[in-house]
């Protein structure tokens, strides 16, 4: 399990495909909870719509998610150590793709989001 | 002992006449009238009201009424015997306002009825009321006289004065049986310097005078039937005494220059008579009669010298007036809690744009509930209903029939049917926003950009919702709902638990939009009843202000204070009646002498004004002085008729009158002291009451019998004047009992008065044979070739004295 997590060396493709989804499995999961536990405590007592209020709990799951993940990503140098970022290896960047998917892909999620969320309070909008 | 009187004005110039003679009394005495003294004015002109002093009027109006004139010949014709008086139904075509300056429609509208009233029944009743009200004023005082005294007033150049004077000494006689104290006081033209274009009022005036001789004879008997049913046939005369003044010294030169000078002095002398030199006149008349100096007619001369405290007053009141219509219809600045400010157009459109939000706030609220029924929370159980499957059908559909105008029991249908308690809200508020804004400025430019931008930030609001897809059409908003509908039940967040929450809010968004929906036509409404008056709301309290109102209100007021482009010719307003006043001032013909403590007129103005700023507490002036505690918007709603400016004016004049005069600002002034010191120039004055007010040829011959007196506050300082006169060799006004008239509340003013009698005016009169050239014969070159010889001179003539 902690090969999944903190090994940033490519081994085999299947290897690789076991490890993306691990990482979306866990993220999803983390991200669900975060959600889940953020839409109890946050703005209940905002006037705003409901659906607004919930959307904007979405945006601060993303950044709170993305926050621990930078976490995770700080661990994850220090215990291989500088040297073992080998930026101009192709292999390199074939072992951290779990990583980077997760990484690119919050940071899509979150501006997709916040997209929806203008398109909702927008005043040309009556949803 | 007091002496019952009666005065009875005819036409306007009787209106104006009695005007000056109640004014004279509320000066000297703060009350219109005695209570012993009724005045009755009677006019065919509709539009001639009487105007009031600072405490109000006391001249009782009788209109009657020259409609339909040839119905009330028909009328005439069958219930008075056809009298041989009566104009041509084809003439009274042609009279166009009021008695037309035709004598005998004058005469038709005494005597006739039409649907506005029965015109003699109407004068009779005035008449009685007026005689009762005086007989029983105070039926304990054992000094009033037993018979009244009536007079008579108004001009014989006119329609009206001209055709009922003799008709109202006769109806009088028939009113007070036995009565001997009727007397006449009609205006006469002065000698004319040309007479084309005059020949209607001379020759009315000839025609006047030729009846009324023909009456004062013995021989000569008052044989009609009256539309009451009474038929008479009178020997007497209708006045005992018939006085004539006209604009003329006896020797010609001009004694008073305009018109309204000869109504002042008409208006003193009926005053002087209600006051108490009417008494001292009998006297002496008596003695004349029977020593045969009087005759059936007199004239008079009069002359004054007064510190003119009531023109001061008034003219203050106006200015006054001036500087509160300018804070009222000022389009720059304002003022609030006495500090000035400009109108800033972008505050006002930004805090209207915010209290738009609060009235809208508060009008969708009141359609949360009806009857009883809170509608958020039967959406709310609705929401939790579609959410456990308790509904029938899919609950998209389901939400839809909630919210659809074709429904009759659903949230769409309680609330159209409630819409009205929105628009209460929407008028009460911006109602309350305009009167709010108008109560504290005082500005009606302010209030009106209040309501301008409150109809700016609902007609922003309408575009918003247009273009987020709302519009007031049912089939528009019912695709809208199957949108919302079927939004409604995508992405539900059952997975966080929020899917009721999320529900409520969607339905409770819907339900929002379909208020604004049905909103739509009645903000639409509002903008139009605003903007172009075309519909009438009201609210639960008020009807809605209209931009129109303050234009219109603003454009009136502005005639007030002369600022306006168009011309208006005898429109009232306050800079036209301070030109009247100077004119007034600087009168020289008039034979009043003017003096002040400061020798100016301006200057005591300036002095008055400054004394009011100090002692009413500043130099802004505030529509509470005029209408104190009351509402301005309501107070400009009920002047809207006909009559505003009239009523502004009125109501403004005597509000500021009656301030100036309880402020005291004006302080009294000696006028004996004054004539002590000025001797020569007081006896020029004095000198001129010798003369009377009419160019005769007749010589007239000072006689004892004839009053001749000088009237003041003080006896023994008419004695100092008279002693300051003999001193300088002036011996006109004898220093006896009979040439002084003391009466003790006459302050600012002393009069000398002088009259004559024992003349006939159809052989004396000056200029008689030009008047009997204008009654006789048709002008030359006149346009109209209806007027024919014949038909002018019936025009000219009311009664059968031929």
């Amino acid at each position: 399990m902690e090969n999944i997590f903190f090994d940033t060396s490519y081994t085999s493709l299947s290897q690789m495909l076991i490890k993306v989804f691990a990482f979306l499995l866990v993220s999803g999961l983390l991200l669900f909870v975060i959600y889940f536990t953020l839409t109890k405590l946050l703005f209940r007592k905002n006037k705003h719509r409901k659906e607004i209020n919930l959307r904007l709990v979405l945006l601060w799951t993303i950044f709170a998610y993305f926050i621990l993940f930078n976490v995770y990503i700080f661990i994850l140098i220090s215990k291989n150590g500088i040297d073992s970022l080998h930026w101009t290896s192709a292999k390199f960047y074939l072992g951290i793709i779990a990583q980077l998917t997760i990484y690119i892909g919050l940071l899509a999620y979150f501006f997709i989001n916040r997209h929806s969320l203008t398109k909702i309070i927008n005043e040309k909008s009556i949803n | 002992m007091a002496t019952p009187t009666i005065i009875i004005g005819i036409g306007t110039s009787g209106l104006y006449t009695l005007e000056n003679a109640q004014r004279f009394y509320y000066e000297t005495y703060k009350t219109n009238k005695p209570k012993n003294v009724e005045f009755i004015y009677i006019e065919t002109n509709e539009s001639n009201r009487p105007v009031g002093t600072p405490i109000g009027n006391d001249i009782t109006r009788v209109y009657i009424s020259l409609d339909n004139m040839a119905e009330m010949i028909a009328e005439l014709k069958t219930s008075c015997n056809n009298p041989s008086w009566l104009p041509d139904s084809r003439v009274v075509l042609t009279a166009g306002l009021g008695a037309g300056g035709i004598r005998s429609c004058g005469r038709l509208a005494m005597w006739g009825r039409n649907q506005r009233g029965d015109n003699f029944g109407n004068v009779i009743n005035a008449i009685t009321n007026a005689y009762a009200k005086v007989m029983h004023v105070n039926n304990n005082d054992t000094n009033l006289a037993a018979q009244p005294t009536v007079f008579v007033t108004g001009s014989l150049t006119g329609g009206t004065g001209a055709g009922v004077f003799i008709d109202m000494g006769y109806l009088v006689r028939h009113i007070i049986q036995n009565i001997k104290e009727i007397y006449g006081l009609f205006l006469l033209p002065n000698e004319p310097k040309v007479i084309r274009g005059f020949e209607v009022m001379y020759g009315n005036a000839y025609g006047a005078i030729k009846d009324l001789e023909f009456y004062n004879k013995i021989e000569n008997n008052y044989k009609e039937m009256w539309p009451n049913g009474f038929t008479k046939d009178l020997e007497v005369p209708p006045y005992e005494l018939v006085q004539f003044i006209s604009q003329d010294y006896q020797d010609g030169a001009p004694a008073i220059n305009t018109l309204s000078g000869l109504y002042k002095m008409a208006g003193l002398y009926l005053f002087l008579n209600i006051a108490g030199i009417y008494e001292k006149r009998r006297e002496r008349l008596v003695d004349a009669a029977g020593n045969s100096l009087i005759g059936k007619y007199g004239t008079f001369g009069l002359s004054a010298i007064q510190f003119p405290k009531d023109q001061i007053q008034e003219f203050v009141s106006s200015q006054l007036s001036i500087e509160l219509l300018h804070r009222l219809t000022d389009s720059g600045e304002y003022y609030l809690n006495g500090q000035k400010r400009s109108i800033s157009r972008a505050s006002i459109k930004q805090n209207m744009a915010v209290a738009f939000d609060g009235i809208l706030e508060s009008a969708f609220a009141t359609l949360n509930t009806v009857e009883a029924r809170d509608l958020l929370v039967l959406i709310d159980k609705d929401a939790t209903r579609i959410n456990k499957g308790e509904i029938k059908g899919s609950p998209v559909e389901f939400i839809i029939s909630m919210f659809t105008s074709t429904g009759n029991d659903n949230y769409h249908a309680l609330v159209n049917n409630n819409i009205k308690s929105a628009l209460n809200v929407f008028v009460d508020s911006i109602y309350q926003q305009v009167d709010t804004a108008l109560q504290s400025t005082e500005n009606l430019y302010y209030s009106k950009y209040v309501l301008e931008d409150i109809v700016e930030s609902i007609g922003r609001t309408l575009n918003y919702w247009k273009s987020i897809g709302l519009s007031s059409q049912s089939q528009n908003w019912d695709n809208e709902l199957r949108k919302l509908a079927i939004g409604c039940t995508n992405n539900t967040y059952k997975s966080v638990f929020e899917h009721d929450a999320v529900l409520k809010d969607r339905l409770n968004t819907i339900f929002e939009l379909m208020k604004m929906h049905l909103s739509i036509r009645v903000l639409i409404d509002i903008c139009k009843h605003v903007k172009e008056g075309k519909i009438k709301l009201e609210g639960s309290t008020h009807e809605l202000p209209k931009l129109a109102f303050f234009d219109d209100l603003i454009k009136k007021l502005n005639t007030l204070i002369g600022k306006t482009d168009e011309l208006e010719n005898g429109s009232i307003s306050f800079t036209r009646r301070l030109n009247d006043i100077r004119g007034d001032i600087n009168d020289t013909t008039l034979p009043i002498l003017r003096v002040y403590p400061s020798n100016s007129f301006s200057k005591e103005c300036e002095r008055a004004k400054e004394t009011y700023t100090q002692r009413s507490g500043g130099n802004v002036r505030s529509i509470t002085e005029v209408i104190q505690q009351q509402n301005i918007l309501n107070y400009f709603k009920q002047k809207q008729n006909n009559k505003f400016n009239e009523e502004i004016y009125l109501d403004f004049l005597k509000a500021f009158r009656l301030k100036v005069d309880t402020l005291n600002c004006i302080e009294d002034f000696n006028i004996t002291a004054y004539i002590r010191n000025s001797t020569e120039e007081s006896i020029r004055t004095a000198r001129k009451a010798t003369s009377p007010f009419l160019k005769v040829n007749r010589v007239f011959t000072p006689s004892p019998y004839l009053p001749r007196f000088v009237v003041g506050d003080d006896a023994n300082e008419i004695t100092d004047v008279l002693s300051a006169f003999r001193n300088q060799n002036y011996n006109d006004f004898p220093d006896t009992i009979d040439g002084k008239k003391e009466l003790t509340d006459l302050k600012n003013i002393i009069v000398f008065y002088d009259e004559k009698g024992n003349y006939i005016p159809l052989t004396d009169l000056s200029y008689i044979n030009l008047m009997k050239d204008a009654h006789e014969n048709v002008p030359s070159g006149l346009a109209d070739e209806n007027i024919t010889s014949e038909r002018w001179k019936n025009n000219r003539s009311a009664y059968t004295t031929n």
